[in-house]
């Protein structure tokens, strides 16, 4: 049965999508035309791959999330592969996949096959999910598997945002609280080895614990965020009149363009984005409690949760509230595949709003 | 599925709790500490530079520039850009001519900026520049600015100064009015990026130029006047020498000449001896040149008229001290007059006595001996003319010629102008217009004698230069009056040092309506008579004679 298009949640992604591009162009117009001789050229690959985004949205919109659910090995696969490849010499760098002129960020389509992937497992198992073999053991292996491939490019932000999500849709598919509770009392030895071992990491930490004693290099990144926030105040400098982004705040047009909107726009400019922010994740989860089926529920849930805890998990490193992990803010952040993935997130929630009442 | 969306509302309001949290710490950081990160902003991202503005010129009164201000470059090295430190110091030592140590010093110190040079001129920027950019050296930063120039070299050194490495005057006039040569500078608010560009700036003062310095000063004259003193100097084998040329009607100082100058372009290789204003800051005893002023005041007081006769027999007794005449030289019954012509220190002691010490005392002070001139230069000294309170029974006799008297140059010279101009005592003029402003005008700070007795004692000091003690400073057709001084030079706990003098001459021509006045002093003769007249006469000649002919002063005669 199909349905008109979620009008609210088509609003509030327009809304994002147009923040999103009038801040990159602010916060990336002094690096464009340092290193590309225009101001614009970051900008008009951002809106290139708005409209492809846009394209994809469409797209997964019109696209029945059910026959999506029975590609779920495929994209989970396929995703992984991606991810695989970043580790190729000549192709990867880092994060990045480098193909011709385009770099891709494998894991953001890794993170949309996942949610595919447990939406539709879970589904499947049924009431098997209150058991911990069947239904916690096999996603803690397939994130262990994934984090420990991810963990080498190395992105621990993506690690945290995979393991989050997970475990919030575990949650809401009806795994026992006692069996995801266990899960992370196992891990947190996991998450200190992984600091320990990486010298980078632990600097990074101790910089987030005490800024100010590393002020010249680790904690360099976080004091600059904080210097851009608090110097915006309530109303900000005004649109395009940051300083940090002239390249005191690293990363200003995409990791930390929070800050650069906090410090152009001031609180309010903040605090509409984060409202928008909220106002999407509950109309995921008003979609989610209206979706014919589990299977809808689920994927619903996972899209909106997902988009509003990376944007959460970002800011709180812009504020300094966690350390600093190198997560996109979905929607406004410059980089192509982080805006491609979230505009494909919300395409499947339309979808399954169009779905409402169904079945 | 209730238990399922109990679950997701938990999730929501997970969500929720993080949303409010980040919130929190946003009014945190926005709100309460905002003043604080607001202050990190601006001590990290921006700068308020001050650009100095161009110096005013110092010209002299008919418009030829001393001192004026060309455009330069200042060199800085940034050490976080630079790039291949060796060849840069290759290019700057070359341009330079500066040792390849001390550029190295310089380019290899651990701070972001160094400066290299703050005043290279144009050219030679210009060229490191090209260097620079073929040897692909980055990392120079060339700012503009300006550089002082004295096209004269030393010419005046002793009265126009410099300007120090700072931009701001160290000595002379470009000390005295530094305030009104340099002007405002332009404040500028800037926002630099990290990458060390300049983003966004704002004029917060636009400032104001410096304002030029017109002096009374006359570049000609003063250059006879330094080549006489120099010469004089030389052949005299003295220790330093000066002469000071007033305009007698108004005060302008025409001339400060002495043998001691500097380059002002290399004011750094100069001493602090060389440096120095003689004619302001250099304290001597007037000697016999006193005696035109207590001859005037006895005039004044009306106690003597020039054919009132004297005993001029050497030797007088002053309270048990016996006072001579020079060389002991003894004389019979001399007029007043033959007092002044001749220098005849009994004379004029009797002369004296008649005045008495408040009288005498009361008119040196109405010529403004004991203080300074006020004078716009920097360093001037006050002298030393003890009140008559402290005066010894012997102090009356010493002051008539010349002795326990501490004077300066201005001081003498300026006194003498007020004889020859007919009683006025004026302020002395260095300056002539500042910037656009009014032209100085004389100041007459009183009346100290009147003009019939003025014109009496010009009288007598035209004798002096005529047949008396100064025939040698003399110029035919013009004129000359004046009068000698050869005083023993004192030294502090050790009173008169035998061998020691001070020689000079005071005068003025023509006599009856004067156009120049100079004093020629010079410290210390070591070769030949010491005699006021025939040295310090002599250089007097030298200089004034060149003055006349160049300025085309017309002869008496032909008036």
């Amino acid at each position: 049965m199909e349905r008109q298009t979620d009008r609210q949640i088509v609003i509030i992604t327009s809304l994002l999508l147009l923040y999103g591009l009038i801040m990159v162009y602010s916060a990336s117009a002094p690096f464009s035309l340092r290193h590309y001789g225009s101001d614009t050229h970051l900008f008009v690959k951002q809106l290139i791959a708005a409209g492809a985004g846009i394209f994809l949205l469409w797209g997964l919109s019109r696209f029945d999330y059910h026959r999506l659910a029975h590609l779920d090995d495929i994209l989970l696969v396929g995703g992984f592969l991606l991810t695989l490849f970043t580790f190729f010499p000549r192709v990867g760098v880092g994060r990045w996949l480098i193909l011709g002129p385009f770099a891709i960020q494998p894991t953001e389509f890794l993170k949309f096959a996942l949610i595919v992937y447990l939406a539709a497992t879970i589904t499947r198992k049924g009431d098997r999910i209150k058991t911990f073999s069947e239904g916690v053991l096999p996603f803690v292996v397939v994130i262990g598997v994934i984090a420990a491939v991810v963990i080498n490019q190395p992105d621990l932000g993506m690690i945290l945002v995979f393991a989050t999500l997970t475990g919030a849709m575990l949650f809401a598919g009806g795994a026992r609280v006692t069996h995801l509770l266990g899960v992370v009392a196992a891990g947190v030895p996991l998450v200190y080895a992984a600091v320990l071992l990486a010298p980078y990491r632990l600097a990074r930490v101790i910089a987030f614990i005490n800024p100010h004693a590393y002020a010249s290099s680790s904690g360099y990144q976080i004091l600059q965020s904080l210097t851009a926030i608090g110097s915006g105040g309530i109303f900000g400098r005004g649109l395009g009149a940051s300083q940090a982004k002239l390249f005191y705040l690293p990363q200003a047009h995409n990791d930390f363009i929070f800050a650069v909107i906090a410090e152009e726009l001031g609180l309010i400019g903040a605090v509409v984005l984060i409202a928008l922010f909220v106002v999407l994740a509950w109309r995921a989860f008003t979609v989610a409690a209206a979706a014919p089926d589990r299977l809808g529920r689920l994927l619903a849930l996972g899209m909106g949760f997902t988009i509003s805890i990376q944007a959460f998990l970002n800011l709180g490193v812009a504020l300094g509230i966690l350390p600093v992990t190198g997560l996109t803010l979905p929607f406004i952040s410059d980089g192509g595949s982080s805006l491609i993935v979230t505009l494909g997130m919300i395409g499947v929630l339309l979808n399954v709003a169009r779905q409402e009442g169904g079945k | 599925m209730d238990h399922d969306h109990r679950r997701a509302l938990i999730l929501f309001a997970a969500l929720a709790v993080g949303a409010l949290l980040i919130i929190a710490r946003l009014v945190m950081v926005d709100g309460v500490e905002h003043d604080h990160w607001l202050a990190v902003a601006r001590a990290t991202h921006e700068r308020t530079i001050e650009i100095a503005p161009r110096r005013g010129t110092i010209y002299d009164r008919n418009g030829i520039p001393l001192a004026f201000d060309v455009k330069a470059s200042a060199i800085a090295v940034d050490s976080f850009d630079m790039t291949k430190p060796e060849t840069l110091i290759t290019i700057l030592s070359q341009a330079l001519h500066r040792p390849r140590a001390d550029i190295a010093a310089l380019v290899y110190r651990r701070s972001y900026f160094t400066w290299i040079d703050r005043s290279v001129d144009l050219e030679t920027a210009k060229w490191i520049k090209a260097q620079a950019q073929q040897a692909d050296v980055n990392g120079l930063i060339f700012i503009n600015t300006w550089k002082r120039c004295y096209p004269q070299g030393d010419l005046a050194s002793n009265v126009i100064g410099f300007v120090g490495t700072d931009g701001h005057g160290l000595e002379g006039i470009e000390l005295y009015y530094d305030k009104q040569l340099s002007g405002t500078p332009t404040v500028v608010h800037v926002v630099r990026g990290a990458d060390g560009r300049t983003y966004d700036t704002e004029t917060l003062d636009k400032g104001t130029p410096g304002e030029d310095i017109h002096l009374t000063l006359d570049a000609v004259i003063q250059h006879v006047c330094e080549d006489a003193i120099s010469h004089g100097v030389s052949n005299f084998q003295a220790n330093a020498g000066f002469i000071i040329v007033l305009d007698p009607h108004t005060g302008a100082v025409l001339a400060m000449a002495q043998n001691r100058r500097y380059d002002l372009n290399k004011f750094y290789q100069s001493t602090p001896e060389e440096r120095k204003n003689l004619a302001v800051s250099f304290m001597f005893e007037p000697g016999s040149t006193f005696k035109a002023f207590a001859g005037l005041a006895a005039l004044q007081a009306g106690v003597v008229t020039p054919a009132d006769r004297f005993n001029g027999a050497d030797g007088i007794d002053v309270a048990g001290h016996i006072i001579h005449n020079s060389e002991d030289e003894t004389f019979g019954s001399v007029s007043f007059a033959e007092i002044i012509q001749d220098s005849i220190n009994t004379g004029m002691i009797r002369v004296t006595q008649r005045l008495g010490q408040a009288r005498l005392y009361q008119f040196l002070v109405s010529l403004g001996f004991g203080k300074r001139t006020g004078i716009t230069l920097p360093g001037e000294i006050d002298g030393i003319l003890r009140p008559v309170s402290k005066w010894s029974k012997l102090a009356l006799a010493e002051t008539s010629i010349g002795q326990s008297v501490g004077v300066t140059g201005i001081q003498l010279a300026r006194a003498m102008a007020a004889v020859a101009n007919g009683g006025l005592l004026l302020k002395p003029e260095i300056v002539e217009q500042i910037g656009t402003g009014p032209e100085v005008k004389p100041i007459v700070i009183r009346r100290v004698a009147a003009q019939e007795n003025c014109d009496t004692m010009r009288a007598l000091l035209r004798l002096v230069v005529e047949k008396g003690t100064a025939t040698k400073a003399n110029i035919p057709g013009f004129d000359v009056a004046g009068k000698t001084g050869t005083a023993q030079k004192a030294i502090p706990g050790k009173g008169y040092v035998p061998g020691k003098y001070t020689s000079l001459f005071c005068g003025f021509f023509p006599k009856d309506d004067p156009k120049y006045l100079a004093l020629v002093v010079l410290d210390e003769v070591h070769k030949g008579v010491v005699f006021g007249g025939d040295t310090a006469g002599l250089i007097f000649h030298n200089a004034m004679s060149r003055v006349a002919l160049i300025t085309h002063l017309p002869p008496v005669a032909q008036r």
